[in-house]
C-alpha cells in the first residue's frame, strides 16, 4: 500500500489517478463557510489563522464526540461545493484535497499548475473512517459549530487518488 | 391515548434507530454487490461500507456524519384525538435524539443571511395525513445534504411519456450520481403537483429494495431504469463499477392535463428510515 505523509514533503506527482493510498499525519478539516472566510481574508491580504504550506484539506464536519471518545463520526462531504474557493488555497501551498465526487475544470487546472492532488474517500463511511483518527483540535472559527476548522491527526487513513498532478481524473471515463 | 409525550418518545427512538442502524435491505444489497463487482476500487468502497455498518452498530454511533434533517410523516387515524402542539412534540423528540446520540446539528436558521445553527437540529419537517382508523403511524426519514442537493424536481411537458421521464432521471444520475454517495436509491414520483410530487418522492424511500410497484407497467419501467443506470459505470463511491443504484422506485398520481411533474429524489446508500405504529 502506498503511504502519504502530511505535511507533504515527498513528490506526490508520482501518484496516479485510481491508486489506493493511506494517509498519515495532520489534516485540516473544513468546508463551505470556512472556505468562504479564508478566501475573503486572502483577498484582503490578511494573515490567515493557520498555515497552508504543504498541508491537506479534508472536506468534512464531524458529529459530536461521545464522552471519552476522540471524535464522533466523520466522512467526506461533496467536494464540488468548494470548487470556487479552491484555487487561491492551492496557490497558498495546499497539496492534498480530500473529499468525495468530481471537481470542475478550474480545480483540475489549478491542481496541475500547483502540483497538488485531489483524493476521495468513501462517502457515508463515517463510523469506519473515524477509527483512523487519533487526535482532534479546533484551530479556528469555532463559532461555525460543526463547520469550524479542525486539525486532526490521522493514521493510515484510506483514500483513492481521484485527480493526479497531470489532471488525470478517475471520474472521467471513456 | 396518544399524548405529546408518546409522539416525542417515538420520534426520539426512531431518529436514534435510523442514524445508527443501517437498513437490513441495504446491508444485504452491499454484500451481494461485492460478489458481483470486479474492479478493485468498487470492491474497496463496498467493503468499507459493510465494515462501517458493523462499527456503527457496535459503537452505537451514527454511520454517516451527516445526520441530516428529520422529516416526519404522520398517518393519523381519524378516531385518534389530535394533540395540542404537534410541532413542539416532534421538535422535542428530535432534540433529545440528537443530544443523546451525539449526532451532528446541521440545521441553520436565517438561510439567506446569518445561517445560524439552531443548535438542536430542529425544526423537524412534518407531513400530516388523516387516514381512517384508530392508529397513528409515525414514519421518519433522515436525509443528508449530499444526496438532497443532487435531487431535482422537473415540470415536464404532458406529451413526453415514459421516455421523457426516463431521460430526466438518467441525465440527473449522470450529472450528479458520482457525488451523492452511490450505490443510490432513486425515488421518482410522477404526477400530483409541484409540491406533492416532492413529498411523494420522499415517502417512496420507505419502500424496501427489490419491492416493485403493483402496476406491472411501472414495475417494468423501474427495472429498465435500474438496468440503464447500472450500465453508466459510476459504481460504488463513484469510483467506477456496476452498483450505481440499489434500486429505482416509481409511483404516479393524477395530475393536470397540461403537466407532468416529476420529482427525482436521489438518496445515498445511507437511507435512513424508521417507522412505528402507535395505538
Amino acid at each position: 500500500m502506498i503511504s502519504i505523509k502530511v505535511p507533504v514533503s515527498s513528490d506526490i506527482c508520482e501518484l496516479k489517478s485510481g491508486q489506493q493510498v493511506e494517509i498519515s499525519g495532520d489534516l485540516l478539516v473544513f468546508r463551505d463557510q470556512a472556505h468562504k472566510r479564508l478566501v475573503c481574508e486572502l483577498a484582503l491580504n490578511n494573515k490567515l489563522p493557520f498555515d497552508l504550506e504543504n498541508q491537506a484539506i479534508f472536506y468534512a464536519a464531524p458529529t459530536e464526540t461521545k464522552p471519552g471518545g476522540i471524535i464522533g463520526s466523520i466522512g467526506p462531504t461533496t467536494s464540488t461545493r468548494m470548487d470556487d474557493f479552491t484555487k487561491p488555497l492551492l496557490e497558498k501551498g495546499i497539496k492534498l484535497l480530500i473529499g468525495k465526487g468530481p471537481r470542475r475544470k478550474q480545480v483540475k487546472d489549478s491542481l496541475i499548475k500547483n502540483k497538488a492532488i485531489y483524493l476521495v474517500t468513501v462517502g457515508g463511511a463515517a463510523a469506519f473512517l473515524s477509527k483512523h483518527i487519533k487526535k482532534v483540535k479546533i484551530i479556528a472559527y469555532q463559532d461555525l459549530g460543526p463547520e469550524a476548522v479542525y486539525l486532526i491527526k490521522v493514521e493510515k487513513f484510506p483514500a483513492i487518488v481521484a485527480i493526479d498532478c497531470n489532471g488525470k481524473d478517475i471520474f472521467e471515463r471513456s | 391515548m396518544i399524548t405529546k409525550e408518546t409522539i416525542t418518545q417515538a420520534v426520539k427512538e426512531l431518529c436514534l434507530q435510523a442514524n445508527i442502524n443501517v437498513r437490513k435491505d441495504v446491508t444485504a444489497f452491499l454484500k451481494q454487490a461485492k460478489e458481483i463487482e470486479t474492479q478493485d476500487n468498487a470492491c474497496f468502497a463496498l467493503d468499507v461500507l459493510i465494515k462501517n455498518a458493523e462499527i456503527a452498530a457496535d459503537e452505537q454511533k451514527p454511520f454517516c456524519q451527516d445526520t441530516g434533517y428529520v422529516t416526519v410523516f404522520f398517518e393519523w387515524g381519524a378516531k385518534v384525538a389530535l394533540i395540542d402542539d404537534l410541532q413542539k412534540a416532534v421538535d422535542e423528540g428530535v432534540k433529545l435524539a440528537y443530544k443523546e446520540g451525539y449526532f451532528r446539528q446541521s440545521i441553520v436558521s436565517d438561510p439567506l443571511f446569518k445561517r445560524e445553527n439552531t443548535g438542536d437540529n430542529t425544526p423537524g419537517l412534518i407531513n400530516f395525513e388523516i387516514v381512517s382508523g384508530s392508529e397513528v403511524k409515525v414514519s421518519i426519514l433522515i436525509k443528508g445534504a449530499g444526496s438532497d442537493n443532487a435531487s431535482n424536481l422537473v415540470m415536464l411537458n404532458p406529451t413526453v411519456g415514459t421516455k421523457g421521464v426516463e431521460e430526466a432521471v438518467l441525465e440527473l444520475v449522470k450529472q450528479k450520481g458520482a457525488r451523492s454517495c452511490p450505490p443510490l436509491l432513486i425515488a421518482v414520483a410522477v404526477g400530483g403537483s409541484f409540491d406533492k410530487a416532492g413529498q411523494a418522492s420522499k415517502k417512496l424511500l420507505f419502500r424496501k429494495i427489490g419491492e416493485r410497484n403493483d402496476n406491472p407497467k411501472i414495475a417494468q419501467m423501474e427495472l429498465d431504469l435500474l438496468d440503464k443506470i447500472n450500465k453508466l459505470g459510476i459504481g460504488p463511491g463513484g469510483l467506477g463499477g456496476r452498483a450505481t443504484a440499489m434500486d429505482v422506485f416509481i409511483n404516479q398520481k393524477p395530475c393536470h392535463m397540461a403537466t407532468m411533474p416529476v420529482a427525482i429524489n436521489i438518496c445515498c446508500h445511507a437511507v435512513r428510515t424508521a417507522e412505528a405504529v402507535l395505538r
